[in-house]
């Protein structure tokens, strides 16, 4: 079963896969938390904020798309995407306002 | 104005692209290729025709419109120096002073 | 085979860029090419309409004004909205809009709905002109953001994702050219792969801010759809949550109260002229419209033609029950740096400020991009054709793009002009004609995706290139002779009477034909060329070809195609 998996997990199309993976939806996923967190910690009131987040999140998406790529190690990749994504996450989730949901 | 601005972005090119050497070579097959320095000075002409260019369309059209029909027109240009460069290189010179004697001409009969 | 995981930065870049642009390099190239033609939207839909009357310059705008409201209230005597556009600047027509409340959905509760007509009045006597429905230059506009076909929300992700990919494809391309200055001017002709890939830094180098500029404001003009997680999580979720922060970021400059349900009176439209004339000029108006119209509250809105620089231009708001100016306007104002930003991006993205010089220059730059699409899918298959030869096979995915770069490159441009074609063809009182003209658009790209198929057994694909450059050169070149017999808006008037919208229009249509009719002899002869060669060495060849079909079973064997001409 375990060598299955490697083997699996080595195989070319498996590999591009996913690394689009990574890059296409954990890359959104990350833009979006970190265009949020930036929306909550920019000084100014929050439409102009909200409004920032929005504006630069898709260089920040870019960014993230070309870190993705340019790291050899697939495993490394997922590991800081995972990571980053949670403690992105965590520190909205304390910084949401109250009731808007 | 847009005329003569149009000129100067075509001087500006010639004069970047003579500053190149594989293209002073396709303009002056014959001729021996100069020194770096001078070369260098074909380069300080070619942008400061780009920057006058530049500088008439903001003044006549405003930061907004002006650079955005600079950059439109410096597109084109380019382009058609690229295609001039690799099917008619013997033009660009001849042309070019025309160019220069139309941009000298039309500034004279402005001002 | 980890290619894109081995070698340094550039290595993984080259990698990201080939493959980020040829997974959506048809949509892109769609995009590029319809939003090109979009820059034109309304003069394509000006050709489109022949039976659009000509502008006559004697005749005012106020009388235009009486004539409107006369037919205007005759048709819409109990509309809430009265529009009038009148032809200036880039409009062509007297036209006049209104909403009627009708029953549409069954789905949203029976609820009522506005649902807007239009017309197009004769200057002279104000009663409606009979134009042919089309879909006119704005389908093609609107369908290189939102596609066709298929819902527009998923339009918009669509797109926006190809856009992604393009922003991606930009950045990468940057890293990856190693001497984007000293190359600026290169073009190397008659040199196979290289020359294609000196096309494809040329088209895509000088244009550059305008690539960057249209890729990132595209994904902005979409932003409220695709990222919609920043508003949600300062706002909530919920349409009432999105207008709160819609009313925030955009400063409310007319005066738009809502209708008490007091009915009053409203004083005519063209009542207001006098004051306007005076503070704009005559003629400068674009548009008038009346809101809330039968109500205390009602409120007539005009629009001056022209821009201050990239921003429209102004507006003035009337009072409809004492005619009293309740607001004039300069040009919109930003909440922030952010607002600023996007409106910038915007307005650059749309150009709706440029004059005749500049829009031209908008369309070349588009047209350019896609040209950039266009020689990066050859490039790929150039580069890989060439190995194949070497190697004497070619894989599938070789085969198949490179029967799809034909298909694409020229079958879109066939698929546009078989539009114009559909238009002009099309009885005028035929069902749905103007869905009609687009699905011949689709249909005649699909025949032209599916025709290298067809006749791969016996046609190589540089002859399918000449088969359909020489096509697209016949359907563009003969698109003025079918004006000509379809309608009396032909070159041979529109030159005489100096309506250089029309005539450019078939004009350009004359240049496209013999820009293809071009490619098609060059193509003719380098496949001459080709053929030449091979002729000499046929026998050996094919010999080879014969034991590659045998040795590969799953590769298709790509110099045969060659070699049996």
């Amino acid at each position: 079963m375990n060598k299955q998996l490697t083997d699996i997990m080595q195989k070319e199309s498996f590999v591009v896969l996913s690394r689009a993976l990574a890059a296409i939806i954990g890359g959104y996923v990350l833009t979006n938390l970190s265009a949020i967190l930036l929306s909550y910690l920019l000084p100014s009131q929050s439409s102009s904020n909200v409004m920032t987040g929005m504006v630069v999140s898709y260089a920040i998406y870019a960014g993230i798309v070309i870190w993705v790529y340019s790291v050899k190690s697939l495993q490394h990749v997922w590991r800081c995407l995972l990571i980053t994504i949670t403690i992105c996450a965590v520190i909205t989730t304390l910084l949401m306002p109250e009731g808007i949901f | 104005m847009i005329v003569l601005s149009y000129l100067l972005i075509f001087i500006g090119c010639v004069a970047l692209s003579l500053s190149m050497k594989r293209h002073f070579k396709q303009c002056y097959p014959q001729r021996r290729m100069p020194s770096l320095k001078n070369l260098f000075i074909f380069r300080i002409i070619g942008f400061t025709y780009l920057l006058l260019s530049t500088s008439i369309f903001i003044v006549e059209q405003g930061w907004g419109i002006g650079l955005v029909l600079w950059f439109g027109l410096l597109t084109i240009v380019a382009f058609l120096q690229s295609l001039l460069l690799t099917y008619k290189p013997q033009w660009i010179m001849p042309i070019g002073f025309i160019g220069l004697v139309g941009a000298v001409s039309y500034t004279n009969i402005s001002l | 085979m980890n290619t894109n995981t081995q070698g340094n930065f550039r290595q993984s870049m080259k990698w990201l860029h080939t493959w980020a642009g040829i997974a959506v390099a048809i949509i892109l190239y769609f995009m590029f090419v319809t939003g090109s033609a979009g820059y034109f939207n309304d003069e394509i839909t000006y050709w489109m309409q022949p039976e659009t009357p000509t502008v006559n310059n004697g005749i005012d705008q106020q009388s235009m004004m009486v004539l409107a409201e006369k037919r205007l209230a005759k048709v819409a005597p109990n509309a809430t909205q009265w529009w009038v556009n009148f032809p200036i600047g880039r409009e062509y027509a007297l036209s006049i809009w209104w909403p009627e409340k009708t029953k549409i959905d069954a789905d949203n509760d029976g609820k009522m709905d506005d649902e807007w007509h239009d017309e197009v009045l004769d200057l002279r006597t104000g009663e409606p002109i009979a134009v042919r429905k089309t879909g006119g230059g704005n389908t093609l506009y609107y369908m290189h953001y939102a596609l066709h076909y298929i819902p527009s929300v998923l339009g918009y992700w669509l797109t926006s994702l190809c856009a992604m990919f393009m922003l991606i494809g930009l950045i990468t391309g940057i890293v990856i050219h190693k001497q984007i200055f000293k190359d600026f001017f290169t073009f190397r002709a008659g040199k196979k792969q290289h020359s294609w890939r000196d096309m494809h830094n040329v088209l895509s180098v000088l244009p550059l801010p305008f690539h960057i500029m249209i890729t990132y404001s595209g994904l902005l003009f979409l932003m409220f759809t695709t990222m919609p997680g920043v508003l949600t999580a300062s706002y909530g979720p919920g349409e009432e949550n999105r207008d709160r922060f819609y009313d925030a970021i955009y400063i409310q400059d007319a005066v738009h109260k809502d209708t008490v349900g007091i009915a009053a009176n409203n004083i005519s439209l063209s009542s207001v002229f006098p004051d306007v004339e005076q503070r704009w000029g005559k003629g400068q108006v674009s548009y008038i419209g009346i809101e809330n119209r039968g109500d205390i509250n009602a409120h007539i809105e005009l629009g001056e033609v022209g821009y201050d620089g990239l921003e429209s231009g102004r507006s003035l708001t009337y009072n409809a029950v004492n005619g009293d100016l309740q607001h004039a306007s300069h040009g919109s104002k930003s909440s922030s740096a952010a607002m600023t930003f996007y409106n910038i991006m915007t307005m650059l993205h749309e150009g709706s400020f440029s004059g005749p010089l500049l829009r031209w220059l908008y369309f070349i730059s588009g047209l350019m991009g896609a040209g950039m699409i266009a020689t990066g899918m050859i490039l790929w298959a150039s580069k890989r054709r060439e190995r194949a030869d070497k190697k004497g096979f070619a894989s599938n995915g070789l085969i198949l793009i490179e029967r799809l770069n034909v298909g694409t490159i020229v079958g879109l441009l066939i698929g546009i002009a078989t539009y114009f074609w559909a238009n002009r063809l099309l009885p005028v009182n035929f069902a749905e004609r103007e869905n009609w003209e687009i699905h011949s658009l689709f249909i005649s790209w699909a025949a032209t995706l599916a025709y290298p198929y067809m006749v791969a057994h016996k046609r190589s694909i540089n002859k399918i290139w000449v088969d359909q450059l020489t096509i697209a050169a016949v359907l563009y070149g003969l698109l003025p002779v079918l004006n000509f017999l379809t309608t009396n808006v032909h070159l041979g008037n529109t030159l005489l009477s100096g309506n250089w919208v029309l005539a450019g229009f078939d004009l350009t249509m004359l240049v496209f034909s013999v820009c293809f009719a071009f490619s098609a002899y060059r193509m003719l002869a380098k496949e001459k060329k080709v053929m030449a060669t091979l002729n000499t060495s046929n026998v050996k060849n094919s010999k080879m070809a014969r034991n590659n079909t045998i040795t590969t079973d799953k590769q298709v064997i790509l110099p045969i195609e060659k070699v049996e001409l």
